[in-house]
């Protein structure tokens, strides 16, 4: 059903590809415009999409910390970004500050990031390399198994995977995975 | 002549074991007050007039004529959906429930409405596991399939609104006690602080229950404290200090581990709490007794949010102004003999039970850990039909519920109640904590599997209760020794293993094997008075009186203020004939404990023994005094009048 939702409103976008247009209407916490695609001083960024109010997503924050920590010394950015309309800053910054997050924040309100990289959850990582190219997009590990459904602990690191065959100069495979939480599609329509 | 041991002083004094022989409990701060916060409860489930008087079928009749009747009339979401999201969804996620996130409006139903059709019809939500066919219990909230299908078009029609007049009200959600205002409201003295991770955690809280005299309870009311991580409740009450121990032996609020044996199901009564769960106050008829002293025992079982929280669950109860008329009885059954090979796909445990007196059935829990798929429960009757009482197609260890019938469901003397799981112990299963899968084998740690299947059930008079009983604890204690043989067979020096279940050999009359587990938990620990001291008490129920009196005398030793291995000790030498000795000890555990009326009693038989009538009459009348168990009084007078004949 969700794979079906998903393929229709994102078909364009499923395979890995370029997203090098600027995006639209993507701003920081105080407004100004920023531009996660666009990898400069970086060797990638990954976009992490969430929610304030997504459970499954607020459960992987003591991961992300960690993998951006990891990876913040090699080169790797990280960006939390917010797609919801409803999430303002006031929101997200508490929610940030509740959940020991420090990261750079774009809010996707016009849900260009989320088109451009054909995310359907939330929480769903997509890693965009130097010249732009998106080499992953999917679970940050396979924890979750549907809703209702998760492994004590992750068998497959999915983004980690990605990070560190990126960071050897290898190809990253698989270039996408399917990512279990909330859904992103309705917001879309 | 009366049984030597103190035996019932053994299971207070293990606790001891290991945590030292000196532990001084700290004293326990009890917030008895009115707390003000927010409610987390779900109040009006699916209402219990909707409960109980909609069978699905006729549920399914009454939403189909709101389902499209063609193509051409989409279902809208103010005249199709909200009546389903605001029984269905509503009582949970709104703002202040424990639902995370607001489903309360058009808005929010939309913006979640892909979402909301997946986690139906996988019947994640709304959570409630058990089959339809199988009953009718409180609270129970399941869509029907034209319910299903209504949502499905809704969504595929692109989730219009229609016109909001249409819309039914939003129900009132009242928030604070849904039972009324307790009696009394117990909290932990300070919050319990949850790591941001792992996937599950659980906690232990002993909450002490101010009471200054018996009373007796109609129900409790559990808040959660923090509905984002409370996922549910296992909740028992402990007569004894051995949870409060536990918990004082932790300096942070709680403990990790299990609960101890005594913490217990009062009288009969489940006690769990699940989101949306609120279980209604029994009849003043069937109350349960609530001694002075006792602790709530609550088992937290945690979601970590991915944030850093504070849990302090706050809990109300309610109580009656007179003793109950009828008790009912907790019969459970299961398997404790559980070992399942690694990638084992298909592995069944079976139990069964025939009842000998007229029940009714209260309730059902079934209870089991990750690897588990299903579960079954059937009654089979004389006649020789039977019919399921529980089935859950896909078990979830995250939803233990307590499943209360809404029609008490009557079964006869002679109907059998059987149980049959079914696990999954192979890499198939996404919840299996070991990957690559491994042998587990019975055992209380959510690692570890368990399969029971308890029943409330209430017979008609005491005389049948009791009958019910002495079968019930047998049958159980025998479950439950095979349990710990289990366990024992993973760890065999588990010191505290060895004493739980030597007390259970003990209180069926093996005092043999209770001895060879005493002597297996002494293994290595001949420092520790408490085990010389559960050795001895074995041995001396056992009648091996000479080896009893040298590992008293050890503990005694070890330990020259242990009162009740003095005790202890006095009335193995009086069995022997040793009078004199025998005196200077019981005088020593007096001494040391004056509230002791067994020490005080044996004392008294001491005195006779030597000649000192005065003496011991005199301290009969101090045993008295004490006001011990009604079998103690009655002895003590019986024994009163013979030496004053004298």
């Amino acid at each position: 059903m969700f794979r079906t939702l998903v393929t229709i409103v994102v078909a364009g976008f499923l395979a890995a590809g370029a997203v090098r247009a600027a995006p639209a209407g993507v701003v920081d916490l105080d407004g100004r415009a920023v531009d996660p695609l666009a990898v400069r001083d970086a060797r990638a960024h990954v976009l992490v999409f969430t929610t304030t109010d997504c459970p499954i997503s607020n459960r992987y924050a003591p991961e992300i910390t960690r993998l951006a920590e990891r990876y913040g010394g090699r080169g790797v950015r990280f960006w939390i970004v917010y797609p919801v309309p409803g999430d303002t800053p006031e929101k997200i910054r508490a929610h940030m500050s509740q959940l020991g997050l420090s990261l750079p924040v774009a809010r996707d309100t016009a849900f260009t990031l989320v088109k451009r990289t054909g995310v359907g959850v939330t929480p769903e990582v997509a890693v965009i390399d130097r010249g732009g190219e998106m080499i992953y997009r999917g679970r940050v590990d396979d924890r979750y198994v549907d809703f209702g459904v998760d492994r004590p602990a992750p068998t497959t690191h999915d983004l980690d995977q990605a990070l560190v065959n990126l960071l050897a100069g290898k190809p990253v495979e698989p270039k996408t995975t399917q990512a279990v939480g909330c859904i992103l599609s309705d917001l879309l329509k | 002549m009366k049984s030597p041991g103190n035996t019932k002083h053994t299971k207070d004094t293990k606790i001891k074991m290991g945590r030292g022989s000196s532990v001084f409990p700290k004293p326990f701060a009890v917030f008895v007050a009115v707390v003000f916060f927010a409610s987390f409860v779900c109040p009006t489930e699916r209402s219990e007039a909707r409960a109980a008087d909609a069978a699905p079928a006729a549920r399914s009749a009454a939403h189909a004529t709101q389902a499209p009747a063609s193509p051409s009339s989409a279902p809208v979401f103010a005249r199709d959906v909200a009546p389903i999201v605001f029984e269905a969804c509503t009582p949970c996620h709104r703002q202040g429930g424990p639902g995370p996130f607001s489903l309360a409006n058009y808005k929010e139903v939309r913006q979640r409405a892909s979402q909301i059709v997946k986690v139906t019809r996988s019947r994640f939500m709304p959570p409630w596991k058990v089959d339809p066919a199988v009953g009718h219990f409180q609270g129970q909230r399941q869509l029907t399939d034209a319910e299903l299908a209504t949502l499905d078009a809704w969504v595929t029609a692109g989730a219009p609104e229609g016109n909001p007049v249409d819309a039914p009200a939003l129900p009132a959600f009242p928030d604070g006690w849904l039972l009324g205002t307790p009696d009394l409201i117990v909290t932990l003295p300070a919050p319990f602080v949850l790591s941001a991770e792992p996937t599950d955690a659980f906690r232990i809280f002993a909450i002490p229950i101010p009471v200054g005299k018996r009373t007796y309870v109609r129900g409790i009311e559990f808040h959660p404290g923090n509905a984002r991580v409370v996922h549910h409740a296992n909740i028992r009450v402990d007569r004894t200090e051995t949870s409060r121990r536990l918990d004082e032996a932790d300096p942070l609020p709680g403990y990790d581990g299990l609960m101890p044996r005594t913490a217990e199901y009062p009288d009969g009564h489940f006690l769990g709490w699940t989101p949306g769960q609120v279980a209604p106050l029994v009849a003043p008829e069937l109350a349960w007794t609530l001694e002075p002293g006792s602790d709530l025992v609550v088992q937290l079982h945690m979601q970590p949010s991915g944030a850093v929280e504070k849990v302090q669950p706050v809990i109300g109860l309610y109580f009656s102004d007179r003793p109950p008329v009828r008790t009912p009885s907790i019969l459970r059954l299961g398997s404790q003999g559980i070992d399942i090979p690694p990638g084992e796909g298909h592995y069944v445990i079976r139990d069964a039970y025939t009842l000998p007196v007229d029940v009714d059935i209260l309730a059902i829990q079934p209870h089991a850990h990750y690897r588990a798929k299903e579960i079954v429960g059937t009654a089979t009757f004389p006649d020789g039909t039977s019919r399921r009482v529980m089935y859950i197609r896909d078990w979830d260890f995250r939803w233990q519920h307590v499943y209360r019938l809404v029609e008490p469901l009557s079964l006869p003397k002679g109907t059998t109640l059987a149980m049959e799981y079914t696990y999954d112990n192979s890499a198939a299963n996404a919840r299996n904590p070991e990957v690559p899968p491994a042998r587990v084998l019975w055992g209380q740690r959510s690692k570890d599997e368990m399969g029971d299947l308890w029943f409330q059930l209430l017979p008609k008079n005491d005389k049948d209760r009791e009958r019910l009983n002495a079968e019930i604890t047998r049958k159980m204690i025998a479950e439950d020794i095979i349990g710990y043989e289990t366990m024992l067979s993973v760890t065999p020096s588990d010191h505290e293993l060895h004493d739980d279940v030597a007390l259970l050999y003990l209180g069926t009359g093996k005092p043999l094997d209770a001895v060879r587990h005493f002597r297996a938990s002494l293994d290595g620990r001949d420092g520790v008075a408490p085990a010389h001291y559960n050795l001895g008490t074995g041995l001396a129920v056992a009648g091996q009186f000479d080896e009893a009196v040298k590992h008293y005398q050890r503990a005694i030793q070890l330990d020259p203020a242990y009162a009740v291995a003095y005790a202890n000790l006095g009335s193995v030498l009086l069995q022997q004939g040793r009078t004199r000795d025998a005196t200077t000890h019981l005088e020593k555990a007096v001494q040391l404990n004056p509230q002791n009326a067994e020490a005080l009693n044996s004392l008294s038989v001491a005195y006779a023994a030597e000649g000192e009538i005065e003496k011991a009459l005199a301290t009969i009348d101090r045993a008295l005094k004490l006001n011990p168990s009604a079998d103690m009084q009655k002895l003590l007078r019986q024994r009163r009048d013979l030496l004053t004949r004298r």
